[in-house]
């Protein structure tokens, strides 16, 4: 009897979307309770106007659905990854699959192919380079998103704080702690050396390009903290900082690029493995490029400038 | 001394990159800009020579990465499949920026602009690693490079919207890297190997001797739904739609184009080329793969049906897209794969073409995103809405545009696998039905003049200004979605060569 | 009991894995799921670095003319640990980063405050 009626309502819904006027499906009908935010267009429509509250309560309640759910996935997950560890070889056997041609090619020719006593940075710096100049791309990333966040511009960042900024600054100047001024005047030379050291011996012994690197940026940072930003300045600035990191990149993309150009097409390459063959160089271009990223962190997050 | 040619993918690579470190000292935007178009230009030109010399020869080889061949170092393998991808994908980059200029110089911060360009120099540098590349943990490095710098595409826009959707795009990213890390660790542990040929190898006696089922279905497990979270498959979309519909145009069309496809195209390497078809079926974890391939194409429609936004309509479009191809995966057969690259293809080509088209019709009618105030826009610029519907109907899958071809293969696919056959040619033509009712009103609303005299809107926001680098991009997509559709022969052969010789 | 105390080191890692991912859905507090995704990837690196252990023998850092590979313990964990540990440091840095601005844009970093806030910002 309604047939026509119903039809007639379909089609006035239907136009009436194409129109923009509401939605062809209400929300609720299809998912109750389903999206967190749903598009901002859609409240001109008459049942979306709700009140404030009942958003609360249907956010509550999806909350504890969401609790929930989450629950259950967490056991589940737990539940499957301890029946699969159990089904693992054992721990620290000798026999075990891991141990098997590859690592012991990395333990036995690594010094004579890549000239590192030290088999793991052998083994990411030069038979596993590529991972190792991805990772460093990681990690200049990182702070180019956090540039891209809190460096100060316009947009997140208010005259009222640059001027509280203003304050703070000229406040820590003038009185600059001088338990902490003494002890890092004390400190710091031999925090560089060790970064330095650790640096340029990460193909004899532990260190190397990683950890050598965030000694440094850590021993920068400590800079800053103890002496204020200003006279970091003086020889490490924005522009000095840039230059470092990029270099730092580069001189691995190129020295790898090279490595891998001659090694890919079975060229002589020119690379001496007696002083630690490509270890070195990059060793000391991914310090850079670390101890710059740990540097830029701590900047961006303290004062949003270098 | 090898080919010269057969450097090429590493050139592509490495050029990305450098060219994206460099580009962070640059103090302008603009040039910043056409350096990025120069480099997805020259990547494109050298994929393509690549690609001709690989079907010429019907070959596929390895590349070490330095001196060490697998299994003792890095090592990427290239195939006319992988060298179809690069290209399209380089192309499709380039396409996008161009298209999205307007928006991209206007959303994002001049001082910032470079870190922009910077990022997407970098996003294809992930892209064509992931494409290339024989070695798993190689592939979670540029995994974790691509969701970073696709994190900053996202927020590049700056705004609270636009951070809100960027966390819960990283939070669930992160979900996902941990569980395919956790996968690597496992199946490192049962077969010591990260290359993928030895790999294969290993998985294959693993399964043959029945040692260790149990860790290698989980492994398969988690590898699929760590990647699956990352591509939007169904269940763990929700991050999508925010993600993909508040970022500016350039970015919602290299993301929901390119990046997706990525993680997708790295899932399907592994699939092939280490755990393999048949092990994937035993497993039955290829059932799972179907399963929420068909719900996301059902899904996905759904809820595009209720948006107003049309970049979110877009988004959800995206999801059943995703659906689609996850769908051929679960077929478990060649040519369910076949097509699903044939569609990853195509919807690479269209998705960023109907952004750009969206983007540029929402810039005509006065800065609007909802399709009630962008009745009539594309009279504004007829370009724009050409794309639009053009896209539409490629999406929908009508003949002559890329999405029927890539429709009528799945539909093909799915007659060769007797037990789900049923239930998956009625899954795609509701989906067609489906993907028609969101598309259709869309593509009516925008050439339909409102009501009340056309004059006064024009009066209102005046003529709006010529885009012309908007123009050349939407005219490349159109040609490419047309070329995908009527000349779609070279496309399938390089598609095929490519799985045999994977 | 056995097999528990074998692989003492990977149940440790999953009970790790667990606490990591349930803060990372459950916690309100947006910097609370930064650190529960922070547990998570060291129980993974923990889990990595035991597969790389083998009793009895020693860091693989090869001493002068005893390149012998049944005396050192397996490098490939290290390294892939090693990247592991610099992607999770640049991911925490970018996500606290965002946590940041998310702060100054909202004033809040609850979860649940922030969606109200965010609907309330969109109406």
């Amino acid at each position: 009897m309604n047939k026509p009626d119903e039809k007639k309502s379909r089609w006035t819904r239907f136009s009436a979307w194409v129109n923009g006027k509401s939605v062809i499906i209400p929300e609720e009908d299809l998912f109750p309770g389903g999206d967190l935010r749903p598009a901002p267009g859609k409240k001109c429509g008459r049942e979306f106007c709700r009140s404030a509250e009942r958003e609360g309560e249907r956010l509550y309640s999806f909350l504890s659905g969401y609790t929930f759910a989450a629950v259950v996935v967490g056991v589940i997950v737990i539940g499957i990854l301890m029946a699969t560890v159990m089904a693992l070889p054992r721990f620290g056997q000798p026999d075990n699959p891991t141990n098997n041609e590859v690592s012991q090619r990395y333990l036995e020719k690594g010094e004579e192919e890549t000239g590192a006593p030290n088999a793991v940075s052998g083994m990411i710096l030069n038979y596993r380079g590529f991972d190792t100049f991805g990772e460093s791309c990681v990690l200049f990333l990182a702070v180019s998103c956090v540039f891209m966040l809190l460096l100060r511009d316009e947009k997140n960042t208010h005259p009222k704080d640059l001027a509280q900024i203003a304050r703070e600054e000229a406040a820590d100047d003038s009185s600059r702690d001088v338990i902490l001024q003494q002890v890092s005047s004390m400190i710091i030379p031999f925090i560089f050396l060790f970064g330095i050291y650790t640096l340029l011996n990460g193909h004899l012994s532990p260190g190397g390009g990683f950890s050598g690197g965030s000694m440094l940026g850590g021993g920068l940072i400590l800079y800053v903290a103890a002496y204020g930003s200003r006279k970091i300045q003086r020889f490490f600035n924005g522009k000095v900082y840039n230059i470092a990191r990029v270099c730092g990149l580069m001189l691995y993309a190129i020295l790898f690029g090279y490595y891998i150009f001659t090694g890919a097409n079975g060229l002589p390459n020119h690379i001496p493995l007696s002083i630690g063959g490509l270890i070195l160089p990059i060793d000391v271009a991914v310090g850079l490029v670390v101890a710059c990223t740990m540097y830029g962190f701590y900047a961006m997050f303290t004062k949003g400038e270098l | 001394m090898r080919p010269f040619v057969e450097n090429f993918p590493f050139f592509c690579i490495f050029l990305a990159m450098a060219v994206g470190i460099l580009l962070s000292v640059s103090k302008d935007g603009r040039k910043a800009y056409w350096i990025s178009l120069a480099v997805t230009a020259v990547v494109a030109v050298l994929s393509a020579i690549l690609l001709g010399y690989l079907m010429e020869n019907d070959l596929s080889y390895t590349y070490a990465m330095g001196k060490f061949p697998a299994p003792f170092g890095n090592e990427l393998k290239v195939g006319p499949l992988q060298a179809l991808l690069s290209l399209t994908f380089s192309a499709v980059m380039g396409l996008s920026l161009l298209g999205g200029q307007t928006d991209l110089f206007a959303d994002v911060l001049p001082a910032k602009q470079n870190l922009y360009f910077v990022m997407s120099n970098l996003i294809l540098a992930s892209l064509l690693a992931l494409t290339y590349t024989n070695d798993l943990f190689t592939g979670y490095v540029f995994i974790e490079i691509s969701t970073i710098a696709a994190c900053a595409l996202v927020m590049a826009k700056d705004t609270g919207a636009n951070m809100m959707a960027t966390i819960r795009y990283l939070f669930m990213s992160l979900l996902g890297s941990g569980l395919f890390l956790i996968g690597v660790a496992l199946l490192y542990s049962i077969t010591g190997h990260l290359l993928m040929p030895n790999l294969h190898d290993s998985v294959a006696k693993l399964v043959e001797s029945g040692q260790y089922q149990l860790p290698l279905t989980v492994i398969i497990g988690l590898i699929t739904v760590g990647l699956g979270i990352k591509s939007a498959m169904f269940p763990f979309h929700m991050w999508l739609p925010d993600a993909h519909g508040s970022a500016t145009t350039a970015s919602s069309a290299i993301l929901s184009g390119l990046v997706l496809k990525g993680y997708i195209v790295l899932m399907m390497t592994l699939f092939v080329r280490v755990f393999t078809l048949n092990t994937l079926i035993e497993s039955g974890i290829i059932n799972v793969v179907l399963l929420f391939g068909l719900l996301g194409m059902v899904f996905g429609s759904l809820r595009a049906i209720q948006q107003t936004h049309i970049k979110r309509m877009l988004a959800y479009s995206s999801v059943a897209q995703v659906g689609y191809i996850f769908m051929g995966f679960g077929l478990g057969t060649e040519a369910g794969i076949a097509a699903s690259c044939l569609h990853i293809l195509v919807h690479a080509c269209t998705k960023p073409m109907l952004f750009c088209c969206a983007g540029r019709l929402g810039a005509v009618s006065g800065h609007h995103k909802n399709l009630a105030n962008m009745r009539g826009s594309a009279h504004k610029d007829v370009v724009a809405g050409i794309g639009f519907m053009v896209g539409a109907l490629s999406m929908i899958g009508i003949p002559l545009f890329g999405g029927f071809v890539s429709k009528l293969y799945f539909a093909n696919a799915s007659l060769l696998n007797s037990q789900a056959m049923a239930i998956t040619l009625l899954v795609i033509a509701v989906s067609t039905v489906l993907n028609a009712l969101y598309y259709i009103p869309a593509v009516l609303a925008i050439w339909s003049r409102p009501e009340g005299s056309s004059e006064h809107s024009c009066q209102a926001h005046g003529k709006p200004e010529r885009d012309v680098a908007f123009t050349v991009s939407a005219v490349c997509f159109i040609l490419l979605v047309f070329a995908l559709g009527v000349f779609y022969q070279p496309a399938i052969q390089a598609i095929e060569a490519g799985l045999r010789l994977m | 009991m056995r097999a528990l105390l074998e692989n003492r080191f990977a149940v440790t890692a999953v009970i790790l894995f667990g606490i990591g991912l349930a803060n990372m859905l459950l916690q309100k507090n947006l910097i609370k799921k930064i650190v529960g995704f922070n547990i998570m990837d060291s129980a993974v690196f923990l889990l990595l670095a035991s597969r790389g252990f083998v009793e009895g023998r020693v860091a693989p850092i090869v001493a002068e003319g005893m390149a012998d590979a049944s005396l050192y313990i397996n490098p490939i964990p290290s390294g892939l640990v090693l990247t592991g540990i610099v992607v999770s440091v640049s991911i925490s840095a970018f996500s606290l980063a965002l946590v940041q601005r998310i702060y100054h844009a909202y004033g809040t970093i609850e979860l649940d405050e922030l969606v109200m806030r965010v609907k309330k910002e969109a109406d």
